[in-house]
C-alpha cells in the first residue's frame, strides 16, 4: 500500500511538475514569440526606414534633374504609404511591447514620427522651397541616424536578448523538466523494483509459511497453526487453514468418537447378530438359516432319502406327577440336552422336541449316505445316557424308546412367526410309529432303516408288529455292531466297522460310541 | 612637321588659356576663390586638399564623435559646385551624382550632401547646422560661418587651390 501510495505520489508529483513547467514554458514561448515578433517588425521598420531614406537622399541628390518629376503625386504616395506602414508596425511593436519595456519603443516611436515628418516636408517642399527642402533633410539627418544606427539597434538587441533569454528559460525549464521527470522516473523504477522485491520475499515467505503449514495438516498434524500475522488476505488465508485445522481436529475427535461408537455398536451388532445366529442356526438347519437369511422364505425341497429318528421317555408322564415343573423341565433340558450334543456328533439335525418326544434326521439337509448308520449310533448313545443317568442320580427313573425310519421326506420352514424347520411325509408318521412300537431302551428300526444299517450292525427281527394305525410292519431291534466288524478288537472305532463305513459312505467317521463296542459283545455273547 | 605645329599650337592655346584665366584671376583676385566654409564649432580650421576630398566623397562623416559632416553643395550649374567637382572630386555632374547615388545604395553613407540653390541659403545652413561645410564663393561669405584654410592657404592667397 504504502508502495502503492508512493507511486501515486509520484505520479502526482510529475504532473504537477508538468502543469508549472507548461505554464513556464507557455509563458517563455509568448515572451519569445513576441520578442521574435517584434525583432520581424523592428527589420521591417528598419528595412521600410533604410529604404525611405535612401529614396530622400537619392531624390535630394537628383532633384535638380527635374524636380517635378521627382516629388510627383506617385512618389509622395509611395513615401507616404511607407510611412504609413512603418507607423502601423511601430504601433504593433508598441501593442506587444510589456508597460515596463516600452520607453524605447516610445523613442522610437518620437524620433520616427519627427523623421517622417522631415522626410514629408522635404517631398512637400520638393521643387517649391529648396530651402525648406533641404533644411528638412539636415533635419532628417541626424534622426534618421538616430534611429536607424540607435534606436534600432538598440531596441533589435534588446529583443535578440530577450529572446534569446526566453529561449534560454524556456530550455532551462524544458531541461529542469527532463530532469525532474527522469528523477521521477528513477524513482518510481526504484520504488517499483524495491516494492517488487518486498512483495515478492514477503509473498513468497508467506506463502511458503501456508505450504508447509498445509502439508503439515495434509499429513495429519491437525495441532499445527500457522504463524502468519498480517492483516491482508494471506493473513486470513492462514486463519482460515488454522480454524480449519482446528475444525478438523474437531471433526476428527468427533469422527473417533463415532468410529468408536461404531465399532462398540457394531460390536453389539455382531454379538447380537452371531446370538440371532446362534439362535438361528439353532432353530434351523445351517443351509436353511442361510436361506431364511438371504431370500427371506426357504422353498420346500424334497429329500429322497432320510433318517428319520424319533425318541420318547416312558415314565415321563409320572414324573409329572412327582416332580415339580421346574424340576421337570430341567430333567428334560439335561437330556435333551445331551441329546442335542450326542445328535450334533454324529451330523444329525434336531428338528423338534414334542413334549418329552425328541426328533431328529440325519441325511438332510446336507446329504449324506452314511444318515442311517450316524442315525443308529447316536440312537445307541442317547439309549447308553439315559441309562447311565438313571443309575446315576436315580431322581428320574425313566427309559426312551427310540424309534427309526429311513425314507423320503419334504423339508421346510413354514409360517412367519416362530417358524421352524420341519419335515412331512409318510416316513415321519412311519419313524413315529416305529417309535411308538419300540421298547423302553431299545432301538426300534424299520425294515427300510434295516436294509441300510443291516452291514453295519447286529439285529433282531421283531416280525410283523402292528403300529397305531393298524399296519403291520416289518421291524427290527438293533442290538449292537455286527460281530464280524468286531472281531475281538478294541479299538474304538473298530477298524473293520470304521473300513466299512469309509468304503460304503467315501468319508471318514464323526464319532463312535466306545461303549458299543463292550455292549455289542454282551450283546454277541447273549 | 604638321603634327609638331598642332602642337605647339595647342600647348600655346592652353598657355594663353592659363595666362588669361590667371590674368582673370589676378582681376578678380580673392573674388573667384571657393571658400570652404564650417559651423564655427566645427572642430577644425585646416584641411588639405586631401581631407577636403574625403570630406566630400562622404569618406569622413564625422569631425568627432559628436559632430557629424553635413554637406552643402551648390546645385548644378553653380560656379562653386563646378570648382569642387573639377579640383576635388574631378568628376562632371552626371559622375557625381552617380557616384553619391552609388553610395547611398551600397548603404556606405548615412547622409548625402544637400543641395542648395545659392550662397545665401548655403551661409545660413553652415552657421545653422553643427557640422556642416560648404563652398562658398569667398566674396560671399557671411558671419557667422568659419573659413578654413586649405593646405594651410586661405582664400585669396596667391596658390589657393580652390578657383
Amino acid at each position: 500500500m504504502a508502495g502503492l501510495l508512493a507511486i501515486l505520489f509520484l505520479f502526482g508529483g510529475t504532473q504537477v511538475v508538468f502543469m508549472v513547467t507548461s505554464r513556464f514554458r507557455s509563458e517563455r514561448m509568448r515572451i519569445l514569440d513576441n520578442a521574435l515578433t517584434r525583432q520581424v517588425l523592428l527589420a521591417s521598420v528598419r528595412r521600410e526606414l533604410d529604404n525611405l531614406h535612401k529614396q530622400v537622399m537619392v531624390t535630394s541628390q537628383i532633384q535638380s534633374d527635374d524636380p517635378t518629376m521627382i516629388g510627383a503625386p506617385e512618389s509622395r504616395q509611395q513615401v507616404n504609404q511607407g510611412l504609413a506602414k512603418v507607423r502601423q508596425e511601430l504601433a504593433r511593436i508598441k501593442e506587444l511591447t510589456e508597460p515596463a519595456e516600452q520607453g524605447h519603443v516610445d523613442e522610437l516611436w518620437v524620433t520616427s514620427s519627427k523623421l517622417a515628418d522631415s522626410w514629408t516636408t522635404f517631398y512637400q517642399y520638393l521643387g517649391k522651397d529648396s530651402a525648406t527642402a533641404t533644411a528638412s533633410l539636415i533635419t532628417a539627418d541626424p534622426l534618421a541616424r538616430q534611429v536607424l544606427d540607435e534606436q534600432i539597434p538598440r531596441l533589435e538587441k534588446a529583443e535578440k536578448q530577450r529572446a534569446l533569454k526566453a529561449e534560454q528559460e524556456f530550455q532551462d525549464m524544458e531541461r529542469t523538466t527532463e530532469q525532474a521527470t527522469w528523477i521521477i522516473l528513477v524513482a518510481t523504477t526504484l520504488i517499483l523494483v524495491a516494492g517488487h522485491h518486498l512483495m515478492s520475499s514477503y509473498l513468497t515467505r508467506t506463502v511458503q509459511v501456508l505450504q508447509d503449514g498445509a502439508i503439515m495438516i495434509g499429513h495429519g498434524d491437525l495441532e499445527h497453526r500457522i504463524d502468519v500475522k498480517s492483516k491482508d488476505e494471506l493473513g486470513r488465508l492462514a486463519q482460515a487453514f488454522n480454524e480449519m485445522s482446528e475444525n478438523l481436529m474437531k471433526a476428527q475427535g468427533n469422527l473417533l468418537d463415532a468410529n468408536k461408537q461404531l465399532e462398540q455398536r457394531t460390536a453389539q451388532i455382531e454379538e447380537q447378530q452371531k446370538l440371532s445366529d446362534r439362535l438361528l442356526l439353532n432353530i434351523l438347519p445351517t443351509e436353511v438359516a442361510l436361506e431364511l437369511q438371504s431370500k427371506g422364505s426357504v422353498e420346500p425341497r424334497y429329500f429322497e432319502d432320510v433318517t428319520i429318528l424319533f425318541t420318547d421317555f416312558v415314565g415321563f408322564t409320572t414324573s409329572t406327577e412327582n416332580l415339580a415343573a421346574e424340576e421337570l423341565v430341567q430333567v428334560l433340558h439335561e437330556y435333551f440336552t445331551t441329546f442335542d450334543i450326542i445328535v450334533a456328533k454324529y451330523g444329525l439335525e434336531k428338528l423338534k422336541t414334542i413334549g418329552d418326544s425328541y426328533m431328529c434326521v440325519g441325511g438332510m439337509p446336507a446329504r449324506t449316505p452314511s444318515h442311517a448308520v450316524d442315525a443308529v449310533m447316536a440312537a445307541f448313545e442317547m439309549v447308553h445316557y439315559v441309562t447311565e443317568r438313571e443309575r446315576q442320580d436315580g431322581v428320574a427313573r425313566w427309559a426312551v424308546r427310540i424309534g427309526i425310519h429311513t425314507g423320503p421326506v419334504v423339508a421346510g420352514v413354514v409360517g412367519i412367526r416362530k417358524f421352524a424347520f420341519d419335515i412331512w411325509g409318510d416316513s415321519v408318521n412311519f419313524a413315529s410309529r416305529m417309535e411308538s412300537s419300540g421298547a423302553p431302551n431299545r432301538i426300534n428300526i424299520s425294515a427300510a432303516t434295516q436294509m441300510r444299517v443291516k452291514d453295519f450292525f447286529a439285529h433282531e427281527t421283531r416280525g410283523k408288529i402292528e403300529t397305531k394305525d393298524k399296519r403291520e410292519v416289518d421291524m427290527f431291534f438293533v442290538q449292537g455292531v455286527l460281530p464280524s466288524l468286531l472281531n475281538g478288537s478294541k479299538r474304538v472305532p473298530p477298524e473293520r466297522f470304521e473300513k466299512r463305513y469309509r468304503a460304503y459312505f467315501q468319508k471318514d467317521m464323526t464319532a463312535f460310541p466306545e461303549f458299543l463296542i463292550e455292549r455289542s459283545e454282551a450283546a454277541e455273547g447273549a | 612637321m604638321r603634327k609638331r605645329i598642332i602642337l605647339l599650337v595647342i600647348c600655346g592655346g592652353l598657355v594663353l588659356a592659363w595666362q588669361g584665366r590667371g590674368a582673370v584671376q589676378a582681376q578678380s583676385g580673392k573674388a573667384t576663390d571657393v571658400a570652404v566654409v564650417v559651423h564655427p564649432d566645427t572642430p577644425i580650421d585646416n584641411l588639405t586638399l586631401a581631407e577636403v576630398r574625403q570630406v566630400f566623397k562622404g569618406e569622413r562623416q564625422y569631425w568627432n564623435k559628436q559632430i557629424p559632416v553635413v554637406l552643402i553643395v551648390r546645385a548644378p550649374v553653380a560656379r562653386e559646385r563646378e570648382v569642387v567637382l573639377r579640383t576635388i572630386f574631378q568628376m562632371n555632374d552626371a559622375q557625381f551624382k552617380q557616384y553619391w547615388v552609388a553610395k547611398i545604395f551600397r548603404a556606405e553613407t548615412t547622409s548625402a550632401p544637400k543641395i542648395v540653390y545659392s550662397n545665401a541659403v548655403a551661409n545660413q545652413l553652415v552657421a545653422a547646422v553643427p557640422g556642416a561645410i560648404a563652398f562658398i564663393d569667398a566674396r560671399e561669405v557671411k558671419p557667422g560661418v568659419k573659413v578654413v584654410s586649405i593646405d594651410g592657404m586661405t582664400p585669396g592667397a596667391p596658390r589657393y587651390p580652390l578657383r
